[in-house]
């Protein structure tokens, strides 16, 4: 027999890898799904599945973090094929055993119960079970019924036959309300728990259609996405019956032997949904969940074609090839066989249907399903069961599996005209109209939307320019600034030369309005780099492309599929919500938002962060499900301070100095040509015997060299000043802080649970305190501990007796 | 008629609705000497060694189970078995179709929504747990001056628009 790796959602990675080897891939590290014709089949025989192999994709949802091994089988709300880490040798299986045939596939139908049935075991090498499962320790089981007689090698310590798996799809499977008419007007004995109901039942052309079909599943793995306890589903093989022609959609000539060598048929494609046939459809729905609520097999009755719920297939050992139907369960010769297989023997146990307690047994068993189902053969008659009548539900043969609050089913049901008051019920009219039993529908559509929609903001026009630039133009910014009074022409004092341009030129430190940085290379540019304008002016060396919008929007996204903190950790119980379990949501540049545990839990968290790029303002837009209920402001651009020449003034400075040098120096000159008149006229007064003159002249031109003396000096003082020009600048903004950059760009989700203590058993606790409820109708819904107020009308007893009835129960009775 | 009881003995709680009860082989007749109480009879038989380590009786007369609250031997090797009835097991039937509203139930077999003020909870300690977002599109730099071959923040420079002065 050969084996199969498969990855498995959740599990270690040091779990085993492939190995052609059949004997060490069998159990150690293996989820084996799988179903045996073979009476003394052991483990070793059958499918077996390990992680590794070419498909690494799950493992690396579970590496990454997106799966989590760290959950506890308590908090599962699927057990099946899930990795306990606190057992890492357990194994999840879900086993069959069948009695059908080839030649008669529908035998099932006729005097068949399937009952789905899944169980962890430790591999301990001693092959002791355990049940996985705690709803069977909620439906009041512990093992098999008293009566049942309990054949072959025994080593079952605890099970259950329950439909675990199915509290995982109930919900799913009536969210669109496609199994209300697939309800199973089929007429099935006491012996039959209703199988073909949820998918089964598929009349292509008047039940379901394939759309709805593929719109249900396609929901339902996004549903299952969302919970972190779903499983792998994994088989070898499938085979088709369409019309009666077998097919096969793996890959002609593939074989497990090609599996290895790493040739995988599509089935294996992890969500892949759109565009695969319905029958796979359903078989990635069976894998999605980790069990087998429905199986892809499709197989044909006459006009009718039915998709198994449960059945598996396998291989053939001879030839690795399918060629074989298994079904989970069988029912023979007037008893139901339950029947297990470990490593040596076959151990199954035979339920006596004349016992009521048996009866009440597979009851329980189909109402886990949360469907309708029937006990009597004939009541409804084949007609029943053909025209899939809807008409019928509230028949006394009609039962009804009752959906808990809590989205799960405990095996109670409904019967006859009691059908009316059970939920699934109000569901079973429409197979078009989408109904989420979980939502309450919307009033008025046309005020009511599940969606925020924002506004596209675009980039609107300006007096200014907005450009996106590196680190590197900003380091250049005051080079280039200083740069630009070399281009000025020297001040020659002709006015003229200035024109308005250079008016607009002269001063590009003034021109810039702010600088802010931003944490991301995401910032909206537009088109390619050019050269930013200071007002009219621009140098090439600073560029930047020119900002295409004004905002921009960061997504960050707590997707319920990925996060393990998502789920109700003490299972979507009182302290799943406030006080007893909170959140704080922190947002980067924004701070932190409290939020109730009831904003979070079965909820998508979405945080869009708006960013106005002009201003550096942020605000954090949180979102449940789509529509935004919190918002938070921030800051997230930081301020750059950028320092420049005032060149304008420089440049007036620079004028004012010339031309106070030159004022200078033409009086200089001026005082020159004084003190020479003066020389003059002095020596012309001598000459003419005026010496009074002369001494005038010559006191005018002692008067000329002082002046002379003046202005040489005020010259060479509007020349010192011109030389020694204070260099005016200027800062634009300040810096502001950037201490918000250091944490972390992502948002968290910071989940705060209560702890309980580590004495708590909760069979204990059940035991002997019980759990607080407040829950409604008659004793013989209740099991174990259960106190109450009971109504005694109805017992013929005594006052007093009724009284002491009342007594006890008030403090609690053991059901 | 005369009336009979069963004797036998049980070890469930006393609570149980329903209970496991191995009975002795035969009836016992009684004769009662005065009035019978229903609720807390008292029963006299004969001597029989094998009915000391019995716990309960049934009235075959009635249906009516008891609990034996205490056995007394008298002079005259009678047994005087007094009773006390147990309304539970002998009116079982009726009262599982009885309507209750259950306060708390062992068998939910986890906390419900309804706050359970006696579960364990430690006070003042909690569990913390980070959840990280992914981030679809806002491409966050990991330094603020990197080196060269990584991504740098980005800047927006706003300045004057000069405008077309002619």
């Amino acid at each position: 027999m050969s084996n199969i790796n498969y990855d498995i959602w959740g599990a270690p990675e040091t779990w085993g890898q492939w190995s052609d080897s059949p004997t060490s891939n069998t159990i150690w590290g293996n989820i084996r799904i799988g179903a045996n014709n073979y009476s003394n089949a052991d483990f070793t025989d059958y499918p077996s599945f390990k992680l590794g192999g070419t498909n690494q994709t799950l493992r690396a949802k579970c590496n990454a973090g997106e799966i989590s091994v760290n959950t506890p089988l308590d908090n599962s709300i699927a057990y099946t094929a899930i990795a306990n880490p606190d057992l890492p040798q357990c194994n999840v299986g879900l086993f069959g055993k069948g009695h059908t045939t080839k030649t008669n596939p529908f035998a099932i139908r006729d005097n068949s119960a399937p009952i789905p049935f899944s169980f962890a075991y430790l591999n301990d090498l001693n092959y002791t079970y355990y049940n996985m499962s705690r709803y069977q320790q909620l439906l009041g089981f512990d093992g098999f019924p008293d009566n049942a007689t309990v054949i072959g090698q025994q080593k079952l310590q605890r099970w259950s036959p329950y439909a675990y798996m199915n509290p995982v799809n109930t919900t799913v499977q009536y969210e669109y309300n496609q199994c209300g008419a697939l309800m199973p007007v089929l007429s099935f004995g006491i012996k039959s728990v209703i199988f073909e109901i949820i998918i089964a039942y598929v009349d292509y052309n008047n039940i379901v259609g394939h759309d709805n079909l593929k719109s249900y599943l396609n929901h339902t793995e996004s549903w299952l996405q969302n919970h972190k306890c779903v499983g792998a589903y994994l088989r070898p093989y499938y085979r088709v019956n369409v019309n009666g022609t077998y097919s096969t959609n793996i890959p002609s000539g593939v074989t497990v032997k090609d599996r290895a060598n790493g040739i995988n048929p599509i089935f294996f494609t992890p969500y892949k949904l759109n565009g695969i046939d319905i029958l796979n459809y359903s078989g990635n729905w069976a894998r999605n969940c980790g069990c087998l609520p429905i199986y892809g097999n499709c197989i044909s009755d006459g006009s009718y074609q039915y998709t198994e719920i449960i059945s598996t297939y396998q291989p053939n050992p001879d030839n690795d090839t399918c060629s074989e139907w298994a079904y989970i369960y069988g029912y023979d010769k007037g008893n139901l066989h339950v029947n297990v297989s470990d490593d040596s023997a076959i151990v199954y146990i035979e339920l006596d249907l004349s016992v009521a307690e048996n009866v009440e047994y597979i009851m329980r068993g189909a109402a886990a399903y949360g469907l309708f189902f029937c006990q009597a053969i004939g009541a409804l008659g084949n007609s029943g069961r053909d025209s899939g009548v809807t008409e019928r539900w509230l028949d006394n043969e009609m039962y009804c599996g009752v959906i808990a609050d809590d989205g799960m089913t405990y095996g109670d049901y409904t019967q006859g005209a009691g059908n009316a008051d059970n939920q699934v019920y109000g569901w079973k009219e429409s197979t078009q109209t989408p109904f989420d039993p979980k939502n309450i529908p919307d009033t008025d559509n046309t005020k009511y939307d599940d969606e925020t929609k924002y506004r596209q903001l675009g980039y609107f026009p300006t007096a200014c320019n907005a450009y996106v630039c590196s680190g590197g133009a900003i380091e250049k910014l005051s080079d280039v600034i200083a740069t630009s009074i070399r281009n000025r022409p020297d001040p020659d004092v002709t006015v003229s030369e200035y024109t308005l341009d250079s008016g607009l030129t002269n001063n590009p430190i003034d021109t810039i309005i702010s600088i802010k940085m931003y944490p991301s290379t995401q910032v909206p540019a537009y088109g390619s780099d050019i050269p930013i304008m200071f007002g009219a002016w621009s140098n090439a060396a600073v560029t930047g492309k020119e900002l295409a919008k004004n905002y921009g929007t960061a997504d960050f996204t707590f997707s319920r599929s990925r996060q393990n903190g998502f789920v109700a950790a003490f299972g979507n119980s009182f302290l799943d919500y406030a006080p007893y379990t909170r959140a704080e949501l922190i947002i980067p540049y924004c701070g932190t938002v409290q939020l109730s545990a009831a904003d979070f839990l079965n909820h998508d968290i979405n945080v869009r962060m708006v960013i106005d790029y002009m201003t550096g303002a942020c605000t954090a837009f949180i979102q449940r499900d789509g529509i935004a209920v919190l918002t938070c402001s921030g800051s997230i651009g930081v301020d750059i301070p950028i320092t420049g020449i005032q060149t304008a003034t420089f440049d007036s400075q620079r004028l004012n100095a010339v031309l106070a040098r030159e004022n200078a120096l033409n009086n200089s000159n001026t005082s020159a040509v004084g003190g020479l008149v003066s020389a003059l006229g002095a020596v012309g007064s001598l000459m003419t015997g005026n010496v009074l003159g002369a001494v005038a002249s010559v006191g005018g031109l002692m008067s000329s060299v002082n002046n002379m003396n003046q202005t040489g000096n005020a010259y060479q003082k509007a020349d010192y000043d011109l030389k020694h020009l204070q260099v005016p600048v200027k800062a634009v903004q300040s810096a502001s802080p950037l201490i918000s950059y250091v944490y972390e760009n992502v948002c968290r989700l910071i989940i705060y649970r209560p702890v309980l203590s580590s004495d708590y058993d909760p069979a204990v606790y059940a035991d002997t305190v019980g759990f607080a409820c407040l829950r409604n109708g008659k004793v013989k819904q209740y099991s174990g501990l259960t106190v109450g107020n009971i109504n005694t009308d109805g017992i013929a007893a005594p006052e007093p007796v009724k009284a002491m009835i009342q007594k006890l129960f008030a403090a609690g009775v053991y059901l | 008629m005369g009336f009979t009881i069963k004797i036998g003995s049980t070890s469930d709680n006393p609570l149980k609705l329903s209970k496991s009860v191995v009975w002795a082989d035969q009836s016992v007749s009684i004769s009662p000497l005065s009035a019978v109480d229903l609720i807390a009879p008292l029963y006299v038989i004969d001597y029989n060694s094998g009915y000391l380590s019995a716990n309960y009786i049934q009235d075959n007369n009635t249906n009516i189970y008891y609990f034996i609250e205490n056995i007394s031997i008298d002079t005259a090797q009678r047994m005087n078995i007094k009773c006390r009835i147990d309304p539970l097991y002998s009116y079982q039937a009726s009262i599982k179709e009885c309507n209750i509203t259950v306060t708390r139930n062992g068998g939910i077999g986890k906390p419900t929504l309804i706050p359970d003020s006696k579960l364990p909870i430690i006070p003042n300690i909690e569990n913390t747990q980070g959840v990280i977002a992914t981030s679809d599109y806002f491409d966050i730099t990991d330094e603020l001056v990197p080196p060269a071959d990584q991504k740098t923040p980005r800047y927006v420079v706003i300045t004057m628009k000069a405008g077309n002065i002619t």
